[in-house]
């Protein structure tokens, strides 16, 4: 039990930043810390769940959360076809809402990508993780983690004109 | 470079998603102890018979081909033995060997909770740099391993045992490593006490080669009561439901279950091998559950090798980019899953392997760019002023250039003379393969890393190498544009070789500077 609560302790601040990043919502990032580690407990009952890589295991789990959270809640909101981000040439740090509005652009074009290019451009540009530490969370080779940084690049690149 | 630029520049646009709201100290703490409240009560009883149920079941499938692999320890030279012997000596060993070992208070092998276990050693190795604490560390694991050993002979879970007897295996060869990275002056008291974590080992492999008889106070076991190292792998009527495999599409995901072939597949708890989104070509293991819905016990992606269909091969034009479908060539390709080899842009000619799906698409297995060499089209040189410079393309001496995916070897700028290799695309336009500047211009090139502030047009970023930069005014920028946590101190060391050569400089670039921080990791 003494583990299991280091390794709450240890991870759920990182999952809810990377949640509450992409959610925008404190509320929904707290239960997608709360539903990332039921799985990993109802993995770990099952005799299943990451048998080396937690850290990697847990991100990949809450990032699914984080997907089919965002499609089901935001029906309306054709991911795929989403308006391009429109850059606001008024910056104004100081002003709340104009903040908060950029930061829904951005998770916006965020989700225009697909999974996988998103988790990497979050993983590496906002948690600064390395390749190697992504290429765990994905399950893929760190070759192929560069090849999709450069398409979620390439993609972030278009879609920010 | 102009992939580093560009890394900058999604960085600074992302900046404002850095900001995170302090997290709420109550609902933290709520949070964290409704996941202990539901660890206790997922906490597994003693499970009797489990181990007989082990044994009888699975051992016939699965352990029995690692426990043969795991039998071998190469670097303690041990040839193979039968299980049989193998379980005799870890009896032996353990009854009667003369290494004392504390008793276990952590989970072993076959516990739910031991992945816990494993993790937390994880995380402890991953924090302990230093070699010599982490030959300690190692050493600490390695007895650790001895006593689980101990505690499943104990409670006669030997079918466990190889677990532990594989963590061991591991255990020692990173000890090896690490013992060697220790300076030879501080390396003598490390070395004693790995030597007898290794005696304590070889005694166990040693005794292998002349097998000795179970003690007769032990614990008669399935192995004794099979009498044979070679089980049948006879299904037992205490079987759980009956566990099915099959391979179908990923046709939608939700977050407890997902429709795989038209299935219903109830996935939380299962074991999800690889990273799968929609449209993915999955196995699934699962157990039927008798009401037109299954449990996943493991999914995992179809390995290239096990796709069904004709396997195409061709080359063509980019001529869009979906994020999961692109049409190459006039063919739609599903490229979730490809391995994209390159960076790749519209209007680069790329090479495909993919599978037929006979409707008209194809499910994309690799992409590349095709290299110059094999670029079909009439190779060209000229000289030109650059008249305009777009993102993508650039009019050079009054022609078309489309340069994405062109190696630019100098900053350049509209007025600028370059010389140009291109393919001739026969319709009037023609794709840079190589841009650079007539005159030498040792100017200009200080001021690139004097200016390499993100630029309104990253497409012409100069191609200046990594020393340059390094070594010139703005190392914090260099250091910090790839935006990983690691402290890479290699960040000069920018060129090293790199396999993706087929991309852009800018690509190699970039992963020349990942390459440093993946060897540091």
């Amino acid at each position: 039990m003494q583990a299991l609560e280091a390794i709450y302790d240890l991870y759920s601040p990182m999952l809810y930043r990377y949640a509450v990043r992409l959610l925008g919502d404190p509320d929904m990032a707290e239960e997608c810390v709360a539903e990332t580690f039921a799985r990993f407990l109802f993995a770990l009952r099952n005799g299943k769940g990451p048998k080396n890589h937690l850290k990697a295991y847990l991100f990949r789990v809450a990032h699914n959360w984080i997907t089919d959270r965002f499609r089901r809640d935001r029906p309306g909101e054709d991911l795929e076809n989403h308006a391009h981000y429109m850059p606001d040439p008024k910056p104004g740090p100081e002003d709340e809402a104009h903040r908060l509005l950029e930061q829904e652009r951005l998770r916006r074009v965020l989700f225009r990508l697909t999974p996988e290019q998103r988790q990497v451009i979050v993983l590496r540009y906002l948690e600064g993780w390395s390749h190697k530490e992504i290429a765990e969370a994905l399950g893929k080779p760190v070759s192929a983690v560069k090849a999709l940084q450069r398409r979620a690049l390439a993609a972030l690149r278009r879609l920010l004109g | 470079m102009a992939m580093d630029n560009l890394e900058r520049q999604v960085q600074r646009i992302l900046e404002p998603l850095q900001e995170v709201p302090p997290r709420d100290p109550k609902r933290a703490q709520a949070g964290k102890e409704a996941f202990l409240t539901l660890a206790r009560e997922l906490r597994p009883e003693e499970r009797a018979g489990f181990a007989q149920h082990l044994w009888a079941w699975v051992v016939p499938f699965r352990l029995w081909r690692r426990l043969q692999e795991w039998i071998t320890i190469p670097h303690l030279e041990v040839q193979p033995m039968s299980v049989l012997a193998f379980i005799a000596i870890v009896v032996t060993f353990l009854v009667g060997g003369t290494v004392t070992v504390r008793a276990a208070d952590a989970s072993v092998p076959g516990d739910s909770l031991y992945a816990v276990d494993v993790a937390v050693e994880q995380v402890q190795l991953a924090f302990t740099r230093s070699p010599e604490k982490r030959a300690q560390l190692l050493s600490r694991l390695a007895q650790e391993r001895l006593n689980e050993i101990q505690v499943l002979e104990s409670q006669g879970r030997v079918d466990q045992i190889p677990v532990a007897v594989q963590r061991l295996n591991q255990h020692l060869s990173q000890m090896e490593t690490a013992v060697a990275q220790v300076p030879a002056t501080q390396r003598a008291e490390i070395v004693q006490q790995v030597r007898q974590i290794y005696q304590a080992s070889r005694q166990v492999l040693q005794a292998a080669v002349t097998p000795t008889t179970p003690p007769p106070d032990s614990t008669p076991t399935p192995i004794a009561e099979t009498g044979t190292p070679t089980p049948e792998p006879t299904p037992v009527s205490t079987a759980p439901a009956a566990t099915i495999e099959f391979v179908g599409v990923v046709e939608s995901m939700g977050s407890d279950q997902w429709v795989i072939d038209g299935k219903t597949v109830l996935v939380a708890g299962a074991e999800i091998k690889d990273f799968i989104q929609e449209g993915d070509v999955v196995r699934v293991e699962a157990v039927d559950n008798g009401d037109g819905t299954y449990t996943a016990l493991e999914i995992e992606l179809v390995d290239d090798d096990d796709v069904t269909g004709t396997k195409v091969k061709f080359v063509g034009v980019v001529e869009s980019m979906g994020s999961d479908q692109w049409v190459i060539d006039g063919k739609t390709v599903l490229v979730a899953g490809a391995e994209i080899k390159d960076f790749i842009q519209e209007g680069d000619v790329v090479r495909v392997e993919a599978v037929d799906n006979g409707d008209g698409t194809y499910t994309a297995l690799e992409i590349e760019l095709v290299d110059d060499d094999d670029v079909t089209g009439t190779k060209v040189k000229f000289v030109g002023v650059v008249e305009s410079m777009g993102s993508d393309q650039w009019v050079i001496d009054g022609k078309t250039v489309l340069v994405a995916g062109a190696e630019i070897k100098d900053f350049i700028q509209e007025g600028d003379v370059v010389r140009v290799e291109a393919v001739d695309n026969g319709d009037g336009t023609y794709t840079a393969l190589e841009i650079e500047l007539v005159d030498d211009d040792d100017e200009e090139s200080e001021d690139i890393s004097d200016s390499d502030d993100i630029g309104d047009d990253d497409s012409n970023q100069d191609s200046t190498d990594d020393s340059d930069d390094v070594s010139g005014d703005s190392p914090d920028d260099d250091g910090n544009s790839s935006g990983g946590s690691d402290d890479d101190g290699n960040s000069s060391g920018g060129s090293d070789d790199d396999g993706n050569s087929s991309g852009g400089s800018d690509d190699d670039d970039d992963d020349d500077d990942d390459d440093d921080e993946d060897d540091d990791d």
